[in-house]
């Protein structure tokens, strides 16, 4: 491998650019980690745009970073773990949550089945109830068909 | 918050703040050169260093320099830019009066020009530009080291 004229083939500038072949670059990191001429070479193409670069820079306006560092704050907010260990932590707690920061409430497992059994006997009252009022509402009838039959017996 | 979002407002805010001290001028007057419009470019130059925020701990820094891993985000920014104006040229590349005064591109011929602004400002590979203006892949590498040529000179000189 000749590495000087491989150097000078312009391979290396067309990497620092972004416009060297997918082939071009995996060939020529291969090569940047066995060869330190080339390693070197590149280092000072890099510099070299860098001053390029730095030729015609132009100051940001003020308040920019500002603006950046808002993104990367709310990236931050974005990318926080969902708190997991507070599950755990109330492990032995097993009073019910009736306030809490959300408008919702949570309750242990065990109590569906106490709601169940409300909701059966809340169901089993309500027919009884209405059973009762339309016997008591039919006797009533009775009792008053009775009256108005000895009324007219006793006429 | 949790302790990897505290880390994280300690250590990403600072690098990204030391990046953008160094280099975020360079990257509006890059920018700037290939949209030619101080707003738009400003648009880009946040755009990309939020993308820098956030691939920030996948970059392999130690690869390359800063400057050229930003420029890289920054091209790659700028792709939407470049598919909008298609058939667009980066004023620098049509002649060197058009553009900032620039004591680099005023020292390269107009081929050596032409190849570097097209790459370096248009994002163009080697491989299609040597398709573009119809000459060998090797003829495009050799005025591409030419033009870094210059530049170095330049800067020795």
């Amino acid at each position: 491998m000749r590495v000087k004229e491989y150097i000078d083939s312009g391979i290396l500038e067309a990497y620092v650019l972004g416009a060297a072949s997918e082939e071009e670059t995996q060939r020529l990191l291969k090569l940047k980690r066995r060869y330190p001429e080339i390693e070197e070479a590149l280092f000072q193409l890099e510099e070299d745009l860098e001053i390029f670069a730095s030729h015609i820079a132009i100051p940001p306006p003020p308040g920019m970073f500002e603006k950046i560092e808002r993104g990367i704050n709310a990236l931050i907010i974005t990318d926080e773990p969902p708190q997991i260990n507070d599950r755990e932590e109330n492990k032995g707690n097993q009073f019910i949550e009736v306030e809490a920061e959300s408008s919702e409430m949570r309750v242990h497992k065990s109590w569906r089945w106490v709601l169940a059994g409300i909701f059966i006997l809340g169901k089993i009252f309500l027919v009884a109830a209405i059973y009762y009022f339309l016997k008591d509402r039919q006797a009533q009838e009775q009792i008053q068909e009775l009256k108005t039959e000895l009324r007219q017996y006793h006429k | 918050m949790g302790k990897q979002g505290e880390a994280l407002l300690q250590t990403k805010p600072v690098s990204i703040y030391i990046l953008y001290d160094n280099y975020a001028a360079m990257l509006l007057g890059y920018i700037n050169e290939v949209v030619k419009d101080q707003v738009i470019a400003e648009e880009y130059l946040l755009k990309t260093f939020n993308t820098v925020a956030k691939k920030f701990n996948s970059i392999n820094w130690n690869e390359s320099n800063n400057w050229v891993h930003i420029l890289r985000f920054a091209k790659a920014e700028l792709v939407s830019f470049h598919e909008a104006s298609k058939g667009y040229e980066t004023p620098a590349i049509v002649s060197t009066s058009n553009s900032i005064n620039n004591k680099y591109l005023d020292k390269m011929t107009d081929e050596q020009r032409h190849v570097f602004c097209r790459i370096y400002y248009d994002k163009k590979t080697t491989a299609e530009l040597s398709k573009e203006i119809n000459k060998p892949g090797e003829l495009i590498k050799t005025l591409l080291k030419e033009a870094f040529n210059i530049i170095r000179e330049s800067n020795e000189g």
